[in-house]
């Protein structure tokens, strides 16, 4: 509400301004405006409308395409609402809807030029790629590499993960790392996840003569959670664990403990996360060796360290041992794998596993994925290029697709280029993006656009008749585009797919080639941003020549790895897994930036020193511990775990002498009572079973 | 654009998640009066109609073939809206305003989190085919604290989730102590982290509240058997997804697990395709067939009636399993609300919204098609009102509830 307020306020102060008939102090630099402003947003996300002909043909806000200076004044004279309109903010709305938010850079590059406007004439430096660091964060493993990180710890089925609740698609991206939480259903559905895995996975301690079942479930845990946790354990998690296998063994016996205590970690954030926290000198952070190991192994591989990563981590890297495991993990085929996977997320392909078609049987769905996997890492493995991958004149066929296709011959199969050949003829591809009754230029062009430019699209505006043409035989599908497309409220969104789209017409529905659509002769010219072109040969080249391509395929292969958007320069014909190797040897790869944390108080990078565990029937003595993890003088955090280690369940409550106010405390409520604090349970650990424990964290002023 | 700016606008992420969103909504004066219905449970179906085939006839007469027939047996108990939105417009605009008023958080949540605390679930959300495209603008309808609430789309999970291991303690201890221990590594965790992160850790510390919560037991029931064997990615298995999905909120309000419940059939630009219809177009598309294709518009009405036939399966279910206090059927204080995101499918607008309200412990005057003129918040105020929620606006609405509906 502040926030409106303000703005609004702005824009009023603004409007008086205008009254007065001010004219900008700075020039009407039409170089300037169109670098800065005109390409980044008004151009993208105006122009769907604001033109002649357009939908918002009648509001006082419109742009000409082939004049710059009306540009220019156009947007100057619309200062006042310029911020408001498509922020969603001005009080009469914006018939175009909400575009973006105030944190966005198309908000920053109009800012800019509303200054420039009031006589603001500063030019801010272009915000270049790289600079920015990664915050200081855990990421939150995506359902694919939980399901690849069980398999790994394990060896069970990774699919284990393939039913888990869906998360939030960002931008089309499904590893965004501030959207990827735990929520009731996901945290369910981990519990029986870990209970499964748990199940399935066989469990050999191992132990020798001599040793106590206790030493020897305690040394199978350290080193469980070693792995799982993708760090040595700290004394007191270890303990906790320890404690937890013994109130099972007790019941059920060594495995069984151990099986619950397997059950146990897999539900720890410690594991659900990846830490990426760092350790901070001078108000920098750097990433742990173990991080780093993690962060390496996730980014190459999208699992958990192997032992001799973990192995390379506990030495500590250096340059040279760094590098060696760049190399080992780069020159595995399983970066193969997350080159394939790059290119699914890139071209949204995990939508082959659902979208609706006659005809399309599992047995298809299945060889089209394996297909354009398998040229991937073809192509990758070769060392190949982007326009290697755009060219292939070679594919990979088992007997269901060839047959599908009409094509002879099944494994490695050469092509001729014109009919099949190449990444925008795969049938995944093609399938992935059409209708459910046939091919589809405008599914087809918005891939075009929005993946593969990186070039976002606004929504259709509201109360625009969208009806798709009718399928009326006389006409052939690009004619019926054609003909709705006249429309001029369409097609000044549809200019920039339609004629994408066009280019992919000799393919069906099912990525079949077609000489004809229905009795249609096949007209596959297209056209993109004017330049015409004659079908996919044609556009590929297209492509392969702008660097908005390239950048694009830099930048998915940033935000697939780092779960954040970011920006990337145009890297030209690019090996397929460059980025990922540039962005590993990157200088920022092992910093973050970011806000301390309230405590610091677990050790890391270290193994603890163990005493020998107290067997099955001794309980442990503590009933209640308190570590200072941060002490500033004038106040403190403090964390503090309670255990009953009594027979029978306890409602707990501690009492320590006070030291200050409590000012911040989670998992547990105090009072103050005389010279002492009195700690008692919240609603979910307020009762404790015998040997259950419950932790608790505060902060005090003194 | 960027849509990750537009959850940043949606309040998604960052600090403030976990402040109780009803509070504020709550203000005392003027309410109006309020209903005594026990619970609430909300029916989704996507991408708007051809109102020429909806709208009842001469009052509340569902003429044949129209899409609404499939419910003539229960049009006494039913009150047919046509309703604009307050705000938003087209596809995803409607999903989001559709539930929330057009801020904030879902109605089911509000009414969720003023009723349900007490409850083995405080809420249950059920998907049919919602995820495909993962959680988007479009995929979810359910918000809470700035964030989707995820449906299950998998009806055999849900059911294992209220009627497995009913009875067994030793297992329920052992899986407390599990969440114990996640708590104490959470906790820890926590305190590593900055502001921004660790307001993303609080939703983990809810969420397995949450589930220990959901350990606590079987509520009323005897053990109902097992669900079977369901493809829940499939879309030719839609009908027996649906089915079930309805099966498991019946049931588990029945059962006494929770008071709230929502059954999402697909989401807003959902593609599925009636082949069980014979259908071979998908449904997004059969919406915006025009008048001058009836072969496709017939198509599309097949659909829409389907969909009819699943809430009339749904009223059946609640007419015939009985509350487990009164013994009276279910449906007598259960607030149903058939809501959708859009009015004519064709035209992507929020305009004349097709919604339908059933039981509601005596609060709707039902038997009656209406078409509004107070916007459709003013419905959502109703809904909880009809709850015993004294709401006096919802969302970014500022009307009252819409006593025409009493």
């Amino acid at each position: 509400m502040s926030r409106f307020s303000l703005l609004f306020l702005a824009a009023c102060a603004g409007s008086a301004a205008d009254n007065d008939v001010i004219t900008s102090q700075c020039p009407e630099d039409v170089a300037l405006f169109e670098e800065r402003v005109w390409e980044p947003v008004v151009e993208p996300i105006c122009t769907g409308c604001h033109l002649e002909g357009g939908v918002a043909r009648d509001s006082d806000f419109l742009l000409d395409r082939d004049d710059m200076l009306q540009n220019l004044r156009a947007v100057s004279a619309m200062a006042d609402q310029i911020l408001l309109k498509p922020t969603g903010q001005h009080p009469n709305g914006h018939g175009g809807d909400t575009l973006f938010g105030e944190d966005s850079p198309e908000y920053a590059a109009l800012a800019f030029w509303v200054a420039w406007t009031e006589g603001s004439c500063d030019v801010p430096e272009p915000e270049s790629c790289g600079d920015e660091l990664l915050p200081r964060r855990v990421r939150r493993l995506t359902h694919t590499e939980y399901g690849r990180t069980v398999a790994d710890l394990l060896d069970v089925d990774a699919s284990i993960a393939a039913g888990f609740a869906a998360d939030p698609e960002v931008d089309g991206f499904r590893n965004d790392a501030e959207a990827l939480v735990v929520h009731g259903l996901l945290a369910d559905q981990y519990r029986v996840a870990a209970e499964q895995v748990s199940e399935m996975a066989v469990i050999d301690p191992g132990c020798t003569a001599g040793q106590t079942e206790a030493a020897c479930a305690q040394a199978w845990l350290e080193d469980f959670g070693f792995r799982a946790f993708r760090r040595p354990l700290a004394e007191d998690e270890l303990a906790a664990y320890q404690r937890f296998w013994a109130e099972v063994a007790a019941a059920d016996g060594l495995e069984e403990g151990l099986r619950w205590g397997v059950t146990a970690m897999l539900q720890s954030p410690h594991f659900l996360y990846r830490s990426e926290l760092g350790i901070e000198a001078n108000g920098a952070y750097t990433l742990t060796d173990w991080e780093v190991a993690t962060a390496l192994s996730y980014a190459f591989w999208g699992t958990t360290p192997d032992a001799e990563l973990l192995t390379a981590a506990e030495a500590g890297f250096d340059a040279t041992t760094l590098q060696a495991q760049i190399e080992r993990l780069g020159n595995d085929p399983r970066t193969l794998d997350t080159t394939a996977d790059l290119v699914e997320v890139w071209l949204l392909l995990d939508r082959l596993a659902t979208v609706p078609r006659d005809g399309l049987t599992e047995e298809l769905r299945a060889a089209m994925a394996w297909e354009t996997r398998t040229l991937v890492k073809d192509v990758a493995a070769d060392d190949g290029q982007l326009g290697d991958l755009l060219h292939a004149r070679h594919t990979f066929l088992d007997g269901t697709l060839a047959a599908h296709y009409g094509l002879a011959g099944t494994g490695r199969v050469e092509l001729d280029g014109e009919q099949y050949g190449g990444l925008l003829r795969q049938g995944s591809v093609l399938t992935a993006h059409a209708r459910p009754t046939g091919s589809s230029p405008v599914h087809r062009g918005v891939l075009v656009r929005e993946r593969l430019l990186c070039e976002e699209l606004p929504p259709p505006p509201a109360n625009l008749d969208t009806s798709p043409p009718p399928v009326d035989p006389s006409l052939s599908t690009r004619e019926r585009y054609e003909e709705h497309s006249a429309n001029p409220e369409c097609a000044s969104c549809h200019d920039k797919i339609d004629p994408l789209g066009f280019g992919f017409e000799h393919y069906d529905g099912l990525g079949r080639w077609r000489a004809t659509d229905g009795v249609h002769a096949v007209d596959d010219s297209g056209s993109l941003d004017g330049e015409p072109f004659v079908g996919l040969t044609e556009l590929s080249a297209a492509l392969e020549a702008d660097a908005r391509f390239r950048t694009c395929f830099a930048e998915t292969w940033q935000r697939h790895l780092t779960g954040a958007e970011g920006c990337a320069e145009d890297p030209g014909d690019v090996g397929l897994t460059e980025p990922l190797f540039a962005m590993a040897r990157g200088s920022g790869f092992a910093q973050r930036h970011g806000a301390p944390g309230e405590g610091d108080s677990l050790a890391v990078g270290q193994r603890p020193e163990l005493s020998e565990p107290p067997d099955v029937e001794t309980p442990p003595p503590d009933a209640f511990t308190l570590t200072i993890s941060d002490d500033w003088g004038a106040g403190f955090c403090a964390e503090a775990t309670v255990t009953n280690t009594t027979e029978s369940a306890w409602t707990w409550e501690i009492r320590e002498s006070a030291d200050g106010t409590v000012n911040n405390i989670w998992n547990a409520e105090v009072v103050a009572d005389g010279a002492d604090w009195v700690f008692t349970g919240v609603e979910w650990n307020a009762v404790l079973e015998p040997g259950a424990s419950a932790s608790f964290g505060f902060c005090a002023t003194r | 654009m960027h849509r990750r700016d537009l959850l940043r606008l949606c309040g998604f992420g960052a600090a403030g998640l976990l402040a109780s969103p009803f509070t504020r909504l709550l203000e005392p004066a003027h309410a109006g009066s309020l209903g005594g219905a026990r619970r609430l449970l909300v029916f989704f179906t996507p991408n708007g109609t051809v109102h020429r085939h909806w709208r009842p006839e001469s009052g509340m007469q569902f003429a044949p073939g129209s899409i609404l027939e499939p419910l003539a047996d229960h049009a006494d108990d039913l009150l047919v809206l046509e309703t604009d939105f307050v705000t938003g417009n087209n596809h995803e605009g409607g999903m989001a305003a559709m539930l929330t008023g057009g801020g904030g958080d879902s109605i089911d949540q509000v009414v969720a989190d003023a009723i349900g605390g007490q409850s083995r679930f405080r809420s249950l959300e059920l998907g049919a085919l919602t995820s495909a495209w993962g959680g988007s603008s479009q995929t979810r309808m359910c918000y809470r604290g700035g964030g989707f609430v995820t449906p299950n789309d998998d009806p055999v999970n849900a059911w294992n989730r209220l009627f497995g291991d009913l009875g067994n303690t030793a297992l329920l201890d052992r899986r407390r102590s599990v969440l114990d221990l996640a708590m104490a590594d959470l906790t820890k965790l926590r305190g590593r982290l900055g502001a921004e992160e660790a307001a993303r850790l609080d939703l983990h510390t809810e969420a397995l509240r949450e589930v220990e919560r959901g350990l606590a037991g079987g509520g009323t029931c005897e053990d109902p058997g097992d669900l079977g064997t369901i493809r829940a990615t499939d879309n030719d298995a839609f009908p027996d997804i649906v089915k079930a999905q309805i099966d498991v909120a019946v049931q588990a309000l029945a059962c006494g697990m929770t008071q709230v419940a929502s059954v999402q059939l697909s989401h807003t630009v959902g593609p599925v395709v009636f082949s069980w219809l014979g259908e071979s177009e998908g449904h997004h598309s059969l919406s915006h067939i025009d008048d001058g294709n009836p072969t496709g518009i017939a198509s599309f009405v097949n659909c829409e009636r389907w969909f009819a036939a699943q809430f009339a399966y749904l009223l059946d279910r609640l007419k015939a399993l009985p509350d487990p206090e009164t013994g009276a059927p279910l449906l007598d204080d259960t607030t149903v609300l058939w809501a959708q995101e859009l009015g004519d499918g064709r035209m992507h607008e929020c305009v004349n919204v097709p919604w339908v309200i059933a039981g509601g412990g005596g609060y709707f005057q039902t038997g009656r098609h209406l078409d509004l003129d107070e916007t459709h918040d003013a419905v959502l105020v109703a809904v909880a009102n009809s709850l015993g929620l004294p709401l006096t606006r919802f969302g970014v609405g500022t009307s009252g509830p819409a006593e025409v509906l009493r």
